[in-house]
């Protein structure tokens, strides 16, 4: 029985890989996606509904009992996360909301200052919030202040499947910050996402790597399968890298001597 | 009467309510969260929301995302 849960905001959950759902072909392969990783939480976004055609609600592809972690993508500052959260409440999908304030369209990167505000704002409200940051040892510790619930550091620039870029920085949040830390951005192969394990990540969140594969329910169970080796490597004491050669058969008793 | 819903101009005939707005413009009304002048209106009131000229509406939905 798997009993290695991570626990976020009080609630537990067996898997660790979170799984975004945007840029998917069709809602089937995110449906299929989903139940192939076994993702307990899943990302959505709020947008304005389109009013020329009918499209699909994409909550019916969602399977029951997943989290939905509501994303503020679109907001340019604190006042338009805090908003974005508000409605995605209303909506009546929980609580809980990942903050992502972005005012750069080249390099997709958050604005750490304007996401310490919208954390401390939405916390005290009573959600429960997953701030998308730059990895940085002070702007975390702003955000544990803030009321966070995890701190979500970028691996590298979303959908940009360029891996862990920033491992120094994600490394020293794990170490130093008590509270999850969820690797998201960046993270194109299972390789990655095994390596943001066994460097103690509490768990890795992907979504264009997986929507935009051939098949992406094969790849969502890779990933899944590569976060659970990734975490019981962790779990299991990793040694330290050697600059030299160790005989790993008895130096002893030779034949020849 | 001329309302902006979703940053479009719009004509919706005057008095129209918040719920006949919806209805026009989603066949499923339950994935919709909607907001009036900056104020969220929780759907067990968009029938008594009258809709003014000049009102600023936004309906708004979950969709795929990261």
């Amino acid at each position: 029985m798997n009993t290695d849960n991570i626990t976020i905001a009080g609630k537990k959950f067996s898997s660790r890989f979170l799984l975004g759902t945007g840029k998917f072909k069709n809602k089937g392969e995110l449906k299929a996606s989903i139940l192939a990783c076994g993702a307990e939480i899943v990302t959505v976004a709020l947008r304005r509904i389109d009013l020329e055609r009918h499209e699909e609600n994409i909550l019916e592809y969602i399977p029951q009992g997943v989290t939905l972690l509501t994303n503020t993508s679109g907001a340019r500052t604190a006042d338009e996360a805090v908003r974005i959260a508000r409605l995605a409440k209303a909506g009546g999908q929980g609580s809980w909301i990942k903050i992502e304030v972005i005012n750069d369209s080249k390099y997709l990167l958050p604005d750490n200052e304007e996401t310490i505000k919208a954390t401390k704002i939405l916390s005290t409200e009573g959600f429960i919030v997953l701030p998308y940051v730059s990895p940085d040892l002070y702007v975390a510790r702003r955000l544990v202040d803030a009321g966070a619930a995890a701190i979500m550091p970028l691996g590298s620039f979303i959908g940009s499947n360029m891996g862990l870029q920033t491992r120094a920085f994600i490394k020293v949040l794990i170490e130093e910050i008590q509270l999850p830390i969820i690797v998201d951005a960046g993270i194109g192969a299972p390789s990655q996402a095994c390596e943001a394990m066994e460097m103690g990540a509490a768990a890795v969140l992907v979504n264009t790597a997986v929507a935009i594969a051939d098949n992406p329910p094969l790849l969502a169970k890779a990933f899944a399968q590569a976060v659970t080796a990734g975490r019981e490597a962790f779990l299991s004491g990793l040694p330290a890298k050697r600059p030299q050669g160790e005989a790993s058969s008895p130096l002893t008793g030779f034949l020849f001597s | 009467m001329q309302i902006n819903l979703n940053g479009q101009h719009k004509d919706i005939p005057n008095n129209s309510s918040l719920q006949r707005l919806v209805d026009h413009y989603t066949k499923d009304p339950t994935r919709v969260v909607a907001e009036v002048d900056g104020t969220i209106i929780t759907r067990d009131a968009w029938s008594l929301t009258i809709l003014k000229a000049g009102s600023v509406v936004e309906l708004v939905s979950f969709m795929g995302g990261g």
